[in-house]
């Protein structure tokens, strides 16, 4: 075994072991391993929050995006720091209304605020479909960081089946909890290490970040000045607003667990507002993607460009320390999306009520859909290609019933709402099967929002109309008055 | 709060603007960077002074509440 597989299997090993001693007590209630009690402190929800957007994507991903679309990858930093100041106002309305009412998932506040299980059941199942794709993506990433730093596509898929399995058994002991101690490890190690090597990496191919951004303003000057074909101005705004849409309107599911564990509104909103500080360490990889550019042949598979980079320049002890960082950047953010994608089966999908049952079956799915995530990892690692890259294009179809619920309960009936995110992701895949994730340089998630937001738009019209002519005619039958209060609650 | 929270539209209109600006895509560099990188990371800074601020509307409000 070489030294850089065996410290980067140490490595996971230790990510594990973090988040084995998250477990506080045995518990047998799926809100304390969802939620940690809803007690969490600043400092906890911070590095819970922070770890979340430190993905595989943020460190493999983003260094590929710069080496292909140049600046076009910078909207990473728009959206993420816009999508902290919506969720400023959005994360603290929808902790007050988790603590009320119960909730855990996405699912159970649509399904209370608009008293509609059937809207719940619909949403987790289109939130389902879109993460999914997203949790095989950091198995997938486990398996690339070895492969590249190794060379060896045996090792890749030892990473693969180790990581899952681990991920698997701190989830399950620990839940939430294990997902924090992990994180405090995953930031301190990630951040160490982006930072040295958007130091180190600069200097020693080109002599410093100065030479790097001279070179290529002379001889790649279109990646400066959002010229790529694919990646130009249209490109950009409209990915960024989706992903602000996605992000700051709650459509991701496996950020309410972050927010709904969160001990006080205050903590979230000093969080938000200090978040936009660490976004600041996506800056790194863009530049270690512009040193790519000069150094790396062009069809250099861009997604291990920056493994490539520090292959060829580490001794094999410091490869195993960055691969580690790569390998905890899969597997922190692919044990939130396993307890996201379980407690919205067990809690709105699955025909279970008793608390003791949902548990089972939530710890069942966490099992169930982490192994069939590396089964398609490793088998057929293209199948969900183009699902993943519809991830947030998906996923901004539920914000309009989130946004809506925001303002108040049940603002208009269900079946329109139901009627305009299915119209939405029916357009959204129709497109993207048709014409890829953008059609003429606009995101395809933005054209099924629109057709989403005009059924609900006339839809709201409608019922409005059918309210005003009840109204009219003294009929009992007629529609629900808008804002009416839903029949039950959620449990939990 | 209310009137403290417009204060975060200039931040997020300067972000979501960016790929629209001409002055950030001449293809020259600012302080030896691309000009579009110094944008977003200077707007960002902004962000959390902004929110802080607002943060504060909000803490006066719920401590008088």
């Amino acid at each position: 075994m070489s030294t850089t597989l065996a410290i980067a299997l140490a490595g996971m090993a230790a990510i594990a072991a973090c988040g084995m001693l998250g477990r506080r007590r045995p518990s047998g209630d799926l809100a304390d391993w969802t939620v940690g009690g809803r007690n969490f402190g600043a400092a906890t929800v911070w590095f819970l929050q922070a770890g979340e957007i430190f993905t595989a994507f943020t460190f493999l991903g983003l260094v590929g995006l710069v080496f292909t679309g140049g600046v076009a990858a910078l909207y990473v930093v728009p959206y993420l720091a816009v999508g902290y100041i919506l969720l400023f106002f959005v994360g603290p309305r929808i902790w007050r209304l988790g603590r009320e009412r119960g909730y855990l998932t996405q699912g159970d506040f649509l399904a209370d605020r608009y008293g509609s299980r059937v809207l719940g059941a619909v949403s987790a199942v289109f939130a389902l479909l879109f993460l999914f794709p997203y949790l095989q993506l950091q198995i997938t990433g486990l398996g690339l960081v070895l492969e590249l730093v190794t060379g060896d596509a045996a090792s890749g898929a030892v990473s693969m089946a180790a990581g899952t399995v681990l991920v698997v058994v701190f989830v399950l002991w620990a839940g939430v909890r294990g997902v924090v101690t992990t994180a405090y490890f995953k930031d301190a190690v990630t951040l160490v290490v982006i930072t040295a090597l958007a130091v180190v990496v600069p200097i020693h191919y080109a002599g410093g970040l100065g030479n790097v951004f001279e070179r290529v303003a002379s001889e790649r000057p279109e990646l400066l000045t959002l010229q790529v074909e694919g990646a130009g101005p249209v490109w950009f705004f409209t990915s960024a607003l989706v992903s602000v849409l996605g992000f700051g309107l709650m459509g991701l599911p496996f950020l309410w667990n972050s927010v709904l564990s969160a001990g006080s509104a205050r903590a979230l909103r000093r969080n938000y507002a200090f978040l936009p500080l660490f976004t600041l360490v996506v800056a790194f990889p863009v530049t270690l993607g512009f040193t790519a550019v000069l150094v790396l042949s062009q069809d250099t598979e861009p997604n291990g460009s920056l493994l490539t980079l520090v292959r060829e320049m580490l001794p094999d002890p410091l490869v195993g320390v960055v691969a580690v960082a790569a390998l905890t950047a899969s597997m922190v953010p692919a044990a939130s999306m396993a307890i996201g994608v379980s407690t919205l089966v067990a809690r709105n999908v699955a025909p279970v009520r008793s608390p003791r049952t949902q548990f089972w079956v939530n710890h069942a799915t966490v099992v169930a859909a982490c192994l069939a995530a590396l089964t398609l990892a490793l088998l057929r690692p293209d199948l969900l290609a183009n699902l993943i890259l519809l991830t947030y294009a998906g996923l901004v179809q539920i914000t309009p019933a989130i946004a809506l619920a925001l303002w108040r309960r049940r603002p208009v009936h269900p079946a329109v709402v139901l009627a305009g995110m299915t119209a939405g992701v029916a357009a959204t895949l129709a497109l993207s099967t048709l014409y890829g994730a953008a059609l003429a340089g606009v995101n395809a998630g933005l054209y099924g929002l629109g057709v989403n937001l005009a059924v609900v738009g006339i839809g709201a019209l409608a019922e409005r109309a059918a309210v005003r002519r009840g109204a009219r005619d003294g009929s009992a039958g007629g529609a629900r008055e808008p804002g009416e209060e839903p029949e039950s609650a959620p449990s939990g | 709060m209310r009137s403290r929270s417009l204060a975060v539209i200039v931040p997020a209109a300067a972000l979501m603007a960016t790929p629209v600006l001409p002055f950030l895509r001449t293809g020259g560099l600012w302080f030896g960077l691309p000009p579009m990188l110094v944008w977003v990371v200077l707007w960002c800074l902004a962000v959390t002074p902004v929110l802080l601020f607002v943060e504060r509307g909000a803490d006066r409000e719920e401590g008088g509440a």
